[in-house]
């Protein structure tokens, strides 16, 4: 029966879909549209010629490579930093300070002093990507292991574990459903400051550049080719993370991603 | 102290046997008094509270909410200290929680991210006992609170009466001298609370376990306690200690039964002015 269900919706948020790009298309068919918004066929078609050109695959590579270099360090550097705060308070107050002063800056603010170090490169653009990584990731463990039920941890003290058996097997796990929440929101924001680092500077290739020029010389399929694969790919990425998270979280699986 | 006020209360009713005596007890709560400030106030939860339990007695602790009996609880197993008194089992003092008081808490606190059967082996793991005997334990205690089947079930996947029976097992695998039971069936339906009453009663006598059970309902007292430690509202004071004599094994019958109205009304006499003294200081 659960299983009819979980079809049932995932066929209406299906057609659903498919109703909305049918509408996209009559509306481009009807000459409804501006020259720079093309209809999903049209970005099918851009796709096809910015692969044609050989650039789609290179630059979706090139953006993956940065993307998931920044993503892998921003994100498991924040989480092991914000599960140490959230068992030490020393930790807790050197940590919490510095990352709500510097939370609220937009940090693609820091691409253009990043570059004058590095320069404008693969490394900067991974190092800005990861340092916008670190922060949902650091503030849902934090949250996590902060905000873990007490009496678990009384439990723990009945059975008699020690301090460091209690931290790897409940707190750790109890914070779990939060952690991968954090690191969810941080593969999102990967994508973004994917984008942006893409969009600025020398060297900049990858799918953010695919659209400049798509952008620059009137070339929309281009242009929405470059769009395509970002949310094609961001897409995808999400819904891994989401399935290995739901399959690692057994029991947690509501609490993690939603649902069960 | 409260000694006098208790006799002139229940002087129509069996009273309490006179303090054991010897290794046949096996709690001793002498004089505990706790306080906490809360702001600038000092707040008094427990007053000079002194419980005694034998073993292998069913020790029930009733009282208006805020009463300071699940504190009490708390004190006994180690996980909050007294302002003063002392608190023994077995004639060791109690410095901190310990395997020999087993505590079940009043929402199941079950590990979601185990199975029903890790989460009742456990304990048992931390004691270092090998897994698969560890495994062949907790089917055992499975079976024994009903259970069989839903060893691979998560907590999630169970009821919330279900869910309590599982962690009353993995409380058992302690192998606890004490049982300590902070309204275990509270948050349960009425129907269900019924029906665990009942189970524990089968458990209790199966296991020949201790066991101080705190709740606020007086049919629940008096059905499963041998002995019914009443306490007054904040600061909790004890205002009696009634022993239960209805027949056991006891069954729903008991509680159709003329004795079980009379410990009933007794009690909630006591009780009422406390609920309603209570009741108008949370106002």
């Amino acid at each position: 029966m659960m299983a009819a269900v979980i079809e049932r919706r995932w066929l209406a948020s299906t057609l659903f879909l498919v109703l909305l790009l049918a509408l996209w298309q009559l509306a481009g068919a009807l000459d409804a549209l501006p020259d720079y918004i093309l209809t999903p066929s049209a970005v099918v078609a851009g796709l096809g010629e910015a692969h044609r050109e050989g650039r789609l695959f290179p630059a979706a590579r090139k953006s993956m490579f940065r993307l998931l270099a920044g993503f892998a360090i921003g994100s498991s550097v924040g989480v092991v930093i914000g599960l140490l705060a959230g068992v030490s308070r020393v930790a807790e107050d050197l940590a919490d300070t510095v990352v709500s002063l510097t939370y609220p800056l937009p940090k693609i603010a820091l691409f253009p002093i990043v570059a004058v170090w590095l320069g404008f490169t693969d490394r900067a653009r991974i190092l800005v990507i990861a340092i916008s990584c670190f922060y949902p990731s650091f503030i849902n463990a934090l949250a996590g292991t902060r905000g873990i039920e007490p009496r678990l941890l009384w439990v723990a003290r009945n059975a008699g574990a020690s301090r460091f058996r209690a931290f790897r097997q409940v707190v750790l796990r109890a914070a779990m459903p939060s952690v991968v929440t954090g690191v969810r929101i941080s593969l999102a924001l990967a994508f973004i400051l994917t984008y942006a680092t893409e969009s600025l500077g020398a060297g900049r290739g990858g799918l953010g550049e695919l659209i400049e020029i798509g952008q620059d010389n009137l070339r929309y399929p281009l242009m929405w080719a470059g769009i395509a694969a970002f949310a094609l790919l961001g897409f995808a990425a999400d819904q891994l993370w989401l399935r290995l998270s739901g399959r690692l979280l057994r029991g947690q699986r509501v609490e993690a991603i939603g649902r069960a | 102290m409260t000694s006098s006020r208790a006799e002139q209360r229940s002087a129509d009713l069996p009273q309490a046997a006179a303090p054991s005596s010897g290794n046949d007890k096996l709690l001793s709560v002498r004089d505990v008094t706790k306080a906490f400030s809360r702001g600038a106030r000092r707040v008094v939860a427990l007053d000079g509270v002194t419980v005694e339990a034998r073993r292998g007695e069913f020790l029930t602790v009733v009282g208006p909410s805020g009463c300071g009996k699940s504190t009490l609880l708390h004190i006994i197993g180690g996980f909050e200290t007294a302002t003063s008194g002392d608190v023994e089992v077995d004639g060791k003092p109690v410095t901190g929680a310990g395997r020999d008081r087993g505590m079940v808490f009043q929402k199941a606190t079950l590990f979601p991210w185990m199975s029903i059967e890790r989460n009742v082996a456990w304990p048992l793991d931390v004691a270092g006992v090998g897994k698969s005997d560890a495994r062949d334990r907790a089917r055992e205690l499975l079976e024994l609170v009903g259970l069989h089947g839903f060893a691979d079930a998560y907590p999630g996947e169970l009821s919330g009466g279900m869910q309590q029976r599982a962690a009353l097992a993995r409380t058992l695998a302690m192998e606890p001298a004490l049982l300590l039971m902070d309204e275990p069936f509270g948050a349960l339906d009425a129907q269900t609370r019924e029906l665990m009453q009942e189970e524990l009663n089968r458990i209790w006598q199966e296991s020949g376990t201790t066991v101080v059970f705190i709740t606020h309902d007086i049919n629940e007292a008096v059905f499963l306690g041998d002995r019914v430690v009443v306490m007054s509202g904040r600061p909790g004071q004890v205002i009696d200690d009634v022993r239960i004599e209805l027949p056991r094994p006891r069954s729903a019958e008991t509680k159709g039964s003329k004795e079980f109205g009379d410990y009933h009304l007794h009690l909630w006499s006591l009780l009422r002015g406390e609920a309603a003294k209570a009741e108008t200081v949370r106002r």
